[in-house]
């Protein structure tokens, strides 16, 4: 069936004899981990070539961000909702050829990005819907448990339920939010790569993960972890060396992490203009070059999950000694 | 999948490494940083009430003192582990990982020195960014600590001992019938089986308990659709016996020839 759903999608592994099908398994931790960077590393002018399209997202979202307030706030609403409706598309569009030039990938392919990006286009409206219905479910959710969060600070605002009630209620709202990102992240490969209408992914992604939740969203969050580390390590070794050249005060340290604060810094300080706008470059390019990891490794882990519950690898000898 | 090093013995043995990347080395860093930072709090806490109980002079020379233990800590925890535990620290242990020299031999008391001493150079400018871009351009995922000292961190878990000669497989599927009940005997020609095909049947029957029923069903029928069309086979089959029948016939024929 899915060897079926998998042709439909141009992901005919009988007929190509291009591809070498790697010895595939269930992998371990450690292994999947390692297997993330070892596919990146492999197809590393690809990957960054698809993830480099997630910039004109980011500097939609930056024109926005600070557009002038004296407009108009009719005319600022008009310019907002599309835009983000735009940043959202160029995110899941980007995020979607990720995904199957990650299964190609893994499946001992070339990528190609032309075809994966046109092969994200062709499943883009359901992924896109699907994502969207995700992200504001998770947005509604988090904001209910804001909302419970200032309710019971303002109730208690002495003793020890005014330390444990936010704590608690910051490690649900982190829970939720690791929820929504790892069966969203399932959604998308089902749709993607099995090419699943939107309400079978949405079915499809509580199949594979029933059973072994823990294991899933463990791994999934040691998947952010490393991303968010790589990233972090990189930010903070560019701007140790801009600060060397004496263009950045080190003083400056934490607000360089972010480059969400950087039009606002330009603002503040026009006079250090380059610096932030160089501090704003090496993020967005430190952002295009970490954002394929969890991508890899979130479409590794719904093949890993494939190969456990419904022996994969056998499908896929069975494909090819067929062929 | 992952990044293979092979090494040939003088006495023509493969030795198949498997090599740690990125993703577990960074988690055994992490943990044996924790590990290290617990530590440290703990001295920190220590040396802080001593010299509290202590007073100024003798306070002044435990600080230094306290400084020279942190960084003999820092450095030596790593060498320490290596040399006693066969090139495994705390992390390390966890994830399954191990440091090796280059031909595959384990470290000694010079190369975990050496590893660790240019760790301080790995870990600048800010948490193992040297090390990290170092990893990522070397094609064995080697920082500058291992490309100085020849070693090499593998995996241990997975790590194959692959003798030059076929391998036998011992993990064999069990079949649920007997020879006598079998039902597609009479136009199943063992000879037309290819050892991948084999391969494959058994690993679909050495796994099928394990796989849910309706996939157990497409499974079967996906491999045994094409050597049913080979054998030219006809009308209704229960694929799944009838794979347990082909394999059953397969394996009792290379015996008889073997």
């Amino acid at each position: 069936m899915s060897e079926q759903m998998d042709s439909d999608m141009g992901l005919d592994l009988r007929s190509d004899s291009a591809h070498k099908l790697p010895m595939l398994r269930a992998m371990g931790f450690g292994e999947l981990l390692d297997t993330t960077f070892s596919l990146y590393r492999k197809h590393f002018r690809s990957f960054l070539g698809i993830s480099s399209g997630y910039c004109i997202a980011l500097l939609l979202m930056m024109a926005i961000v600070f557009l002038d307030g004296s407009v108009g706030s009719g005319v600022m609403i008009a310019i907002w909702i599309p835009t983000i409706g735009i940043f959202l598309g160029v995110s899941v569009y980007v995020v979607n050829g990720l995904i199957l030039a990650s299964t190609e990938a893994y499946l001992g392919g070339n990528i190609r990005i032309g075809t994966a990006l046109k092969q994200g286009r062709h499943r883009f409206l359901r992924c896109f819907v699907g994502s969207l219905s995700f992200g504001l479910l998770a947005v509604l959710v988090i904001f209910f448990l804001l909302l419970l969060f200032v309710l019971i600070v303002r109730a208690f605002s002495e003793g020890a339920l005014n330390f444990f009630a936010p704590l608690f209620l910051f490690l649900l709202a982190f829970f939720v939010t690791g929820w929504f990102v790892t069966y969203w992240c399932f959604f998308a490969a089902a749709v993607l790569v099995e090419g699943k209408s939107m309400s079978n992914g949405l079915r499809r992604r509580g199949e594979l993960i029933e059973g072994n939740w823990w294991r899933i969203i463990g791994i999934m969050f040691a998947i952010f972890v490393l991303y968010i580390g790589v990233g972090l390590i990189f930010r903070i070794v560019f701007a140790v060396l801009l600060s060397s050249t004496g263009l950045v005060d080190v003083m400056g340290y934490l607000k360089m992490v972010t480059w969400t604060t950087v039009w606002q810094l330009l603002v503040t300080w026009p006079e250090h203009s380059l610096s932030y706008m160089l501090i704003y470059f090496i993020n967005v390019g430190v952002d295009i070059f970490t954002m394929p990891i969890w991508v890899i490794g979130s479409t590794l882990l719904y093949f890993d999950q494939r190969i456990r519950k419904e022996g994969f690898d056998i499908e896929m000898m069975a494909t090819r000694q067929g062929a | 999948m992952n990044d293979q090093l092979s090494v040939e013995t003088p006495e023509q043995i493969d030795i198949n490494y498997q090599q740690a990347g990125i993703g577990s080395r960074f988690y055994a860093a992490l943990i044996d940083t924790l590990v290290l930072t617990l530590i440290s709090l703990v001295g920190y806490y220590v040396n802080k009430e001593l010299i509290v109980e202590l007073g100024d002079i003798f306070g002044k020379w435990l600080s230094a003192l306290g400084g020279i233990v942190v960084f003999a800590m820092f450095w030596g925890y790593y060498m320490v582990f290596e040399v006693t535990t066969n090139g495994q620290s705390l992390g390390k242990q966890v994830l399954g990982l191990r440091v090796i020299k280059e031909g595959g031999y384990p470290i000694s008391f010079a190369d975990a020195a050496i590893r660790n001493l240019v760790r301080i150079v790995d870990f600048l400018p800010f948490c193992y960014g040297v090390g990290l871009l170092s990893m990522l351009i070397n094609r064995n995922w080697r920082r500058l600590g291992d490309l100085a000292a020849g070693t090499l961190v593998i995996k241990i878990a997975r790590t194959e001992l692959t003798v030059t000669r076929p391998s036998s497989k011992t993990d064999a599927p069990s079949i649920s019938i007997s020879p006598e009940g079998f039902v597609y005997t009479a136009w199943i020609q063992p000879a037309l089986v290819t050892e991948t095909e084999m391969g494959v049947i058994r690993e679909y029957l050495t796994r099928r308990a394990t796989l849910p029923v309706y996939r157990r069903s497409e499974l079967a029928r996906t491999i045994a659709s094409p050597i049913v069309e080979k054998m030219g086979g006809t009308g209704s089959i229960g694929y799944d016996r009838f794979l347990e029948e082909v394999y059953a016939l397969k394996k009792s024929e290379t015996t008889q020839n073997s």
